[in-house]
């Protein structure tokens, strides 16, 4: 039987295991970092911030082990942390993009995107046009979403946590989770209409 | 037909969130409304168009340079681990307050162009803390065999416990050694001096927090001595600054 993310934490937390603290934390990063990452990408729009935010996400787990009581899920609770540092790195990457929104303006040269070009070796040939044009649209346009209604659609579409749990990570009850998710999501589909007018016409 | 459900509630009913009783009342009218229908298909293509997004490629070093990274925020009293089996507990301290100063001590940094996050970090690990390193075992009486303590997460640490002469390094912050504590030792309060001086002052800065082993006849660990790095850091420490400007 796997070890929980619960049991591991435990073992983080006390010092109590047989397997020592260090690789039960290990274990929980390599569980979780890709994760992590990917939502603090789609959340900072930049591969390297959110790398270094998802170290500081665990090294924050790790330095606040002491208080930790397993009554939610880890996830939420490492999603709560993840989600805290990226709201607050965003808004300093908007004030800098104020400043100087000209430069920055249109030049998706710096884009991060040539990551995703790694991944799509694997594709097979019928999916790499529709669903690929759908795939870099979304991409590009994710950040015009506001952070509320995004970081909703993004904890569920992109990592599957039930609206109570997103409630949990963002601190609203589910009743505004519903209605933000289904607002973030109409935004999306508002990018994506010319790739599909027909379906996305009906939601919008 | 007029519809009762919002777009709303039909992208709740598509996570699975709406009551079982609603939910096969919308099924039961999906099968008769193609308004409903076409909505739902825009919601569903929406979400599906979100979860197609791709991670991005991780370095395969990252787990590992945060674990390091988690060491050096708490360099010494986390860093002993109560051992079954062993016959003997050494009681971990708690809470010591460099787990919670900050992530500053990592020595490396992965990608570059990013200090503000760090200062930013490093800002609230200017709240200094004091190292109370009381490790007292009268909480649980050490009947037999060592107690060992293991510092920086060792891989392997026997059950057995065997009292492996202290190879007493001037750094002890990461290297898999294995201490071992003869069981009178459990009783000795280790504490470095630090602590028992002004004990609200003490260093966020890792550099500073280097303690060696007091040794026994026998090589064997009974406490730890405070080490400060240099002259200067000890002054800086005595007049409770820390500097954190290189981070």
């Amino acid at each position: 039987m796997m070890t929980s993310d619960i049991q591991l934490m435990e073992c983080v937390r006390d010092d109590a295991c047989l397997a020592t603290r260090d690789d039960a934390f290990r274990e929980l990063i390599r569980r979780h970092q890709k994760g992590v990452h990917h939502y603090l990408y789609r959340l900072t729009g930049s591969y390297d911030t959110a790398l270094e935010l998802t170290q500081e996400t665990f090294l924050r787990v790790f330095a606040n082990r002491r208080s930790y009581q397993p009554v939610a899920a880890f996830t939420t609770w490492l999603y709560r942390i993840a989600t805290n540092l990226g709201i607050n790195e965003s808004r300093l990457a908007r004030n800098r993009y104020e400043r100087q929104f000209l430069a920055a303006a249109d030049s998706s040269d710096d884009s991060p995107e040539d990551w995703l070009a790694a991944d799509r070796e694997g594709e097979t040939p019928e999916d790499s046009t529709w669903r690929q044009q759908l795939r870099e649209r979304l991409s590009d346009q994710l950040a015009n979403i506001p952070e509320t209604f995004r970081i909703p659609v993004l904890l569920k579409d992109l990592l599957g946590f039930s609206y109570e749990e997103i409630g949990e990570v963002t601190a609203t009850t589910v009743g505004t989770v519903k209605s933000r998710i289904h607002r973030g999501r109409k935004m999306a589909a508002q990018m994506l209409l010319n790739q599909d007018p027909e379906t996305f016409q009906a939601f919008l | 037909m007029s519809c009762k459900w919002t777009t709303e509630d039909i992208s709740a009913f598509l996570d699975g969130e709406g009551s079982t009783a609603e939910t096969a009342e919308f099924l039961r009218h999906l099968a008769a409304c193609e308004r409903c229908r076409k909505i739902r298909d825009g919601i569903a293509r929406t979400s599906w168009a979100v979860s197609l997004l791709e991670a991005p490629e991780l370095p395969g070093s990252l787990a590992e340079l945060i674990v390091e990274r988690s060491r050096n925020l708490a360099p010494l009293p986390n860093n002993i681990v109560s051992m079954r089996g062993g016959g003997a507990r050494v009681q971990s301290p708690r809470d010591h307050p460099s787990a919670l100063v900050g992530a500053e001590s990592g020595p490396r940094r992965s990608t570059g162009g990013r200090r503000r996050g760090w200062q930013r970090f490093a800002a609230a690990a200017i709240v200094v803390a004091a190292p109370i390193f009381l490790i007292s075992a009268t909480r649980e009486s050490v009947s037999r065999g060592f107690a060992a303590a293991v510092l920086g997460g060792a891989p392997e640490t026997s059950g057995a416990a065997q009292p492996l002469a202290a190879e007493a390094g001037p750094s002890m912050g990461a290297e898999s050694t294995v201490w071992s504590l003869p069981p009178q030792a459990a009783r000795v309060v280790l504490a470095p001096p630090m602590a028992t001086g002004n004990a609200s002052s003490a260093p966020a800065d890792p550099s500073l927090e280097r303690f060696s082993p007091v040794l026994d006849e026998r090589g064997r660990t009974v406490g730890w001595r405070w080490r400060a790095s240099s002259s200067r850091a000890a002054t800086d420490h005595a007049a409770g600054a820390v500097k954190l400007a290189n981070y």
